[in-house]
């Protein structure tokens, strides 16, 4: 056991040495590039410019078509999953695959909420709301009524589910519905849903790290300033902060 | 920790779905179907109570296997 523990700490020390090694390379080259003749690391940032330029110039349309392709997709998957839970529900494992369609569409409703909600911010931050009044209005009712469909599909697709589980509780407009949909939840699926969250709290972990590195080795190209390491520090202090908080809270409560 | 089981068996021969089995035992059709599986093993009570439905014992119904690493 202590050899174990002895190779476990050597090879973290290794990695953190090769990791300080490649480092330490990249943060060299990329002064030396930036003196080199003919300015290759300029060239490079240069033509990143031109190409964020290029995108931010086109940024309406390009917005419109995304959100547009992503609200038919939800629509077209939830439509789907309605249609097999009306037709195809024979067998037990007919009610398997209706499962799996479940899941597939609250994915795709709750990563287009997501991405609508993050590309609309995208727009604000780099043009702000200086654009012209119909560009302005256009973007709204682009933004507002994808919006407002998805929050419908996710009221549909919960309705949908409740109706093919009766046990299942909660209104989904309601500020308390993830607290009684969980308590609504048996064994089983109150296993699925902590085990799936706490991977997520260690996938955030590794991700948090990963886009510290990542900002660390964007400013050797770009100016970024300090907001996008606060924005990070703050969610990986939140992230971390909370799972701890919880944990404690644990301790004197009731498990269920 | 494999734990064998003869839910699926004791549901036929009932004759009743899985939901049907989830209703009366108090659980998801989904947690029907897990425990049928072998992905997942229930608690204590879940297995006494399906063991009171079927009207048999819970060693009828559930069998744990031991590892061979464990012999």
């Amino acid at each position: 056991m202590k050899n174990k523990n002895r190779k476990i700490v050597l090879r973290y020390l290794l990695i953190m040495l090769i990791s300080g090694l490649i480092g330490g390379i990249i943060g060299g080259l990329s002064a030396i590039l930036a003196d080199a003749p003919g300015r290759p690391l300029n060239t490079f940032t240069d033509r990143l410019q031109i190409f964020y330029d290029t995108l931010m110039t086109h940024y309406t349309v390009i917005y419109s078509i995304i959100t547009l392709l992503m609200v038919c997709a939800c629509i077209y998957s939830f439509i789907r999953t309605y249609l097999f839970a009306r037709h195809h529900l024979k067998e037990d494992d007919d009610y398997l695959i209706l499962d799996r369609k479940f899941d597939t569409t609250s994915t795709f409703v709750s990563v287009s909420m997501i991405s609508i909600l993050t590309l609309f911010g995208i727009y604000l931050g780099s043009a702000g709301l200086h654009g012209s009044g119909i560009t302005l209005v256009f973007l709204l009712l682009v933004f507002v009524l994808p919006i407002f469909i998805i929050q419908i599909l996710q009221v549909k697709l919960i309705h949908l589910i409740q109706k093919h589980n009766p046990e299942k509780q909660g209104h989904p407009l309601d500020s308390d519905f993830a607290k009684k949909w969980l308590e609504s939840c048996d064994e089983a699926e109150r296993l699925v849903i902590y085990q799936a969250s706490y991977k997520t709290y260690h996938f955030l972990k590794h991700l948090f790290t990963g886009g510290f590195i990542a900002l660390l080795l964007a400013n050797i190209f770009f100016t970024i300033g300090a907001l996008p390491y606060v924005i990070l520090g703050f969610f990986w202090l939140a992230h971390t902060l909370s799972y701890c908080i919880f944990c404690i809270r644990m301790h004197d409560t009731k498990l269920s | 920790m494999p734990l064998l089981n003869r839910l699926k068996e004791h549901r036929a021969r009932i004759g009743i779905n899985q939901a049907a089995l989830g209703q009366m035992a108090g659980v998801s059709r989904q947690t029907i179907s897990l425990i049928e599986r072998g992905d997942y093993s229930p608690s204590v009570t879940l297995a006494l109570k399906l063991a009171g439905i079927f009207d048999t014992s819970v060693e009828d119904i559930f069998a744990y296997e031991e590892d061979s690493d464990e012999k």
